[in-house]
């Protein structure tokens, strides 16, 4: 009997273990815009995704993405990158231009709601926020503080598979716009392993 | 015989004088004086930012004087093109998009003369300011601001007897307003937290 009762406890402890393990699993494959983490360009594409050569070797190789399963309102690009390796690790969304807003009002107002969505998700994010000093600091300056790199305005999350920041950039004087970098930290060090060995190779 | 011939004589003079007034009617504004007037306001400005430009050597205040200069030399053009027409009889019409250019209303001339107003205004008190400092990297900040204000003038300026005169630009129309570009979104577009 005490026999039987230890079974059915190890049975239980041990599929709540592979349950627990599988719902880890899956949540480490879960990225944003409806994808996974790791797919193939090819799975990508599978999704009914539009993939277009993206200039730079930066991130390995490097896509603009259309026609994506999930986007936010007033994304204008998504740029979905997958190493070395074939498997996705990082996706640069970019929103729309900003125009005609030297103050950066609209952006930031729009940076603020995003900011919340994400501290709701994957927690309290830290701020890196300088708008300038003198002439910079001016509000009328904000946008053209940002293009000419005397002010930045940023928001970093860090989660146990994730790395995310949230910022706001500038085209010009009065064009601004935000940005939002996903990376899986795994597949970071993976890529990172790979490009030594990809620089090496290529020497 | 010679009576006949003195009415149709008579009356060909005054078809012939109808269709001259009407000629002359149909090319009736803007005057050429009004289109003198403002080819002498341009010329001044054109002659101050010549002035301007000997002042310096290079660098960004020059650049921006020169593309002042440009832009005043473009109403200069568009002014005397204008002008030309006129003396020459020449039908001048412009077709921008399919649509014919028609001079703007009094609203919207109104409209942008109050910038021009509010531009003049900027630029006096960046001229008052940059008077204050004899040299130094503020004054060299200063000049700049007035450099994009007597820039920003001249594009108002062009925009101005372009709309007075019915003449096409070719400058992007812009409302002016805070927006966001228009392009296609790259995906489905769903609520940000079910995006994330």
């Amino acid at each position: 009997m005490r026999v039987a009762l230890f079974s059915l406890m190890l049975t239980v402890a041990l599929m709540t273990a592979m349950f627990a393990q599988a719902a880890a699993e899956e949540e480490q494959k879960v990225a944003p815009l409806g994808l996974q983490w790791g797919m193939s360009s090819g799975q990508v594409r599978e999704l009914g995704v539009d993939l277009k050569d993206f200039p730079g070797k930066d991130y390995g190789t490097s896509y603009t993405a259309s026609k994506l399963p999930k986007v936010i309102a007033d994304t204008e690009t998504v740029v979905l990158s997958f190493g070395f390796d074939d498997r996705l690790w990082r996706i640069a969304m970019r929103s729309k231009a900003f125009t005609n807003d030297p103050y950066g009002s609209a952006v930031r107002n729009r940076y603020d709601e995003l900011s919340n969505e994400l501290a709701e998700k994957y927690g309290h994010g830290e701020q890196n926020h300088h708008t300038g000093e003198g002439f910079y600091a001016k509000s009328d300056n904000f946008v053209y503080a940002l293009s000419t790199g005397n002010a930045w305005y940023y928001t970093n999350y860090t989660t146990k598979l994730l790395q995310i920041q949230l910022g706001i950039g500038a085209q010009n004087t009065s064009t601004a716009f935000y940005q939002i970098l996903f990376e899986s930290k795994t597949l970071r060090s993976d890529f990172e392993k790979s490009k030594k060995t990809h620089e090496k190779d290529s020497l | 015989m010679a009576k006949a011939a003195t009415i149709v004589f008579v009356g060909l003079v005054f078809v012939l004088g109808i269709c001259v007034s009407v000629l002359l009617l149909a090319h009736a504004a803007p005057s050429t004086e009004a289109l003198d007037a403002d080819l002498v306001q341009v010329r001044a400005q054109i002659k101050a930012a010549d002035e301007e430009d000997l002042k310096y050597q290079g660098g960004i205040i020059k650049a921006l004087v020169s593309v002042r200069r440009e832009i005043l030399r473009r109403s200069e053009a568009m002014l005397a093109q204008k002008r030309a027409s006129f003396l020459r009889r020449i039908d001048l019409r412009y077709i921008v998009d399919g649509k014919a250019m028609a001079p703007a209303s009094e609203e919207r001339l109104t409209e942008i003369a109050s910038d021009i107003d509010k531009a003049n205004a900027a630029l006096s008190k960046d001229l008052a300011g940059a008077a204050r400092y004899s040299g130094g990297v503020i004054q060299a900040m200063s000049l700049m601001a007035v450099a994009t204000d007597h820039l920003t003038v001249a594009q108002l300026s062009l925009a101005y007897f372009g709309a007075k005169y019915g003449m096409a630009l070719p400058i992007p129309a812009q409302d002016g307003a805070p927006g966001t570009s228009a392009q296609p979104a790259p995906g489905v577009i769903v609520k940000d937290k079910d995006a994330f």
